[in-house]
C-alpha cells in the first residue's frame, strides 16, 4: 500500500478546505435568503407576484399590471355603502401618505389604490368621487366579479354579500391593507387596526428591504 | 356649538340615568349613501338600562352595527340593543360598534348637526352630535 505524497495530501487539503468554505458560502446565501427579517407584516422569502388583471377607473381609464408597475402602491379593499371600516381606513391612508410626503421613495414610488368589491352599486366615477374626497391623488378601480377577481385571487382576498334589511346588503371583506413593490411584488400584509403611524413604519421598513432585495 | 358636545336631557321623558359624551358623525364623502356615529353612552342610574332603537330624521335608515374583525376578514353586523348594568358604559368607535346611517334625506358637512332618538322602551333621549371630516383626538 502506497502512502499518498505529501503533495497529494496538500492537494486534498486544499480541495476539502475549498468545499467546506463554498458549502458554507452556499448555506450562508441559502440562509440569509431564507431568513426572515424582523419587519413586522413584509412576506418574506417567497412573496406572491401579480398577475395580468384590468379593472375599470374613472374616465374609460383602466387599472391594470401596468399601472402598478414602477410604483410602491398600497392596496385596499372595500365598497362605498360601507359606513365605518372603508372611510376610516382612508382617512388613515390619506394621513399615512401626509406622513410619507417627505419619504424619498414614497415622493417618487408611492400611490394608494382603492378597489371596490361591490362593482353592481359602485360605477367608477362615483368611486374616484368618493376617493378623491379623501386624497386628490388616490386611485380607484373596480369591475365584473371575473376581472376583480384577477386581483383578488393572487392576494387571496375574499368579498361576500350579506343581506341586510330589505333590498339592502353588506359586503364582508378582506380589510388588510396589501403593499405591492414596483415589480408587482406583494412585500406587506397589514392588517387591522390601521393606524398612519404604524403603516407608515411598514412602509419604511419594508420599502428599504425590498429595494435591497430586488 | 358647546350644546352640540353632550346629552340635553328633556327630563322626565329622556332614558333613566343615560349619559352620552363625546357624539360625532363622520362626514359622509361624496358618492356614499351613509356614514356613521360614535360616541361614549353611560348609564349613572340605578338600573340596567336597554337602548332598544335609534332613529336620526335625516337619515332613511338607523341602526347599531358591530363591526367585527377576524382573520383580516371584517363585517358589519346588526345589533338589535344595547344593554348597560348601572354604571357600565359602552363606547361606540371606529373600527367597532357604531350607529350606521344611510339613505339621508339631504347633504351633510363639517360642522353640521345631526340628530339622534336613543329609545329605552317607551323613553327617548334626543340629542345633536357634529359632523366632523376626522375622527377627535383620543382624550
Amino acid at each position: 500500500m502506497q502512502t499518498p505524497s505529501p503533495r497529494l495530501q496538500a492537494n486534498a487539503g486544499i480541495a476539502l478546505i475549498a468545499f467546506v468554505a463554498l458549502s458554507a458560502g452556499a448555506l450562508f446565501a441559502v440562509l440569509r435568503e431564507q431568513q426572515r427579517p424582523a419587519i413586522p407584516a413584509l412576506i418574506w422569502p417567497n412573496p406572491p407576484t401579480l398577475g395580468a388583471f384590468s379593472l375599470s377607473m374613472a374616465g374609460g381609464k383602466m387599472l391594470t399590471q401596468d399601472s402598478l408597475k414602477g410604483h410602491w402602491t398600497f392596496l385596499f379593499f372595500g365598497f362605498t355603502h360601507c359606513p365605518d371600516v372603508c372611510p376610516n381606513t382612508l382617512a388613515v391612508l390619506k394621513q399615512t401618505a401626509l406622513r410619507l410626503s417627505e419619504d424619498p421613495t414614497y415622493r417618487a414610488q408611492g400611490q394608494v389604490v382603492f378597489v371596490s368589491v361591490d362593482p353592481a352599486r359602485d360605477q367608477p366615477a362615483a368611486l374616484a368621487q368618493y376617493v378623491q374626497y379623501f386624497d386628490p391623488n388616490f386611485l380607484a378601480a373596480t369591475g365584473p366579479e371575473t376581472a376583480l377577481a384577477g386581483l383578488t385571487a393572487p392576494l387571496g382576498v375574499i368579498h361576500a354579500r350579506v343581506p341586510m334589511t330589505g333590498e339592502d346588503y353588506s359586503v364582508d371583506h378582506t380589510a388588510a391593507i396589501f403593499l405591492i413593490d414596483p415589480k408587482l411584488r406583494l412585500l406587506g400584509v397589514l392588517s387591522l387596526p390601521h393606524e398612519a403611524a404604524k403603516l407608515s413604519t411598514a412602509f419604511r421598513d419594508i420599502s428599504a428591504f425590498g429595494t435591497q432585495n430586488p | 356649538m358647546l350644546l352640540l358636545a353632550g346629552v340635553l336631557p328633556s327630563a322626565a321623558l329622556a332614558c333613566p340615568g343615560l349619559e352620552v359624551k363625546g357624539a360625532w358623525v363622520r362626514e359622509p364623502p361624496p358618492a356614499s349613501p351613509g356614514t356613521a356615529a360614535f360616541m361614549s353612552l353611560h348609564n349613572a342610574g340605578a338600573s340596567a338600562l336597554t337602548i332598544t332603537g335609534w332613529r336620526s330624521p335625516q337619515f332613511g335608515t338607523t341602526m347599531l352595527h358591530a363591526t367585527l374583525s377576524s382573520g383580516g376578514q371584517t363585517k358589519m353586523r346588526g345589533h338589535a340593543q344595547l344593554s348597560m348594568a348601572p354604571g357600565e358604559g359602552i363606547v361606540l368607535a371606529p373600527g367597532g360598534l357604531h350607529v350606521m346611517l344611510m339613505k339621508p334625506t339631504g347633504t351633510l358637512h363639517e360642522g353640521e348637526p345631526v340628530s339622534l332618538e336613543l329609545s329605552c322602551g317607551p323613553q327617548t333621549t334626543s340629542f345633536e352630535m357634529p359632523v366632523r371630516r376626522e375622527a377627535p383626538a383620543a382624550p
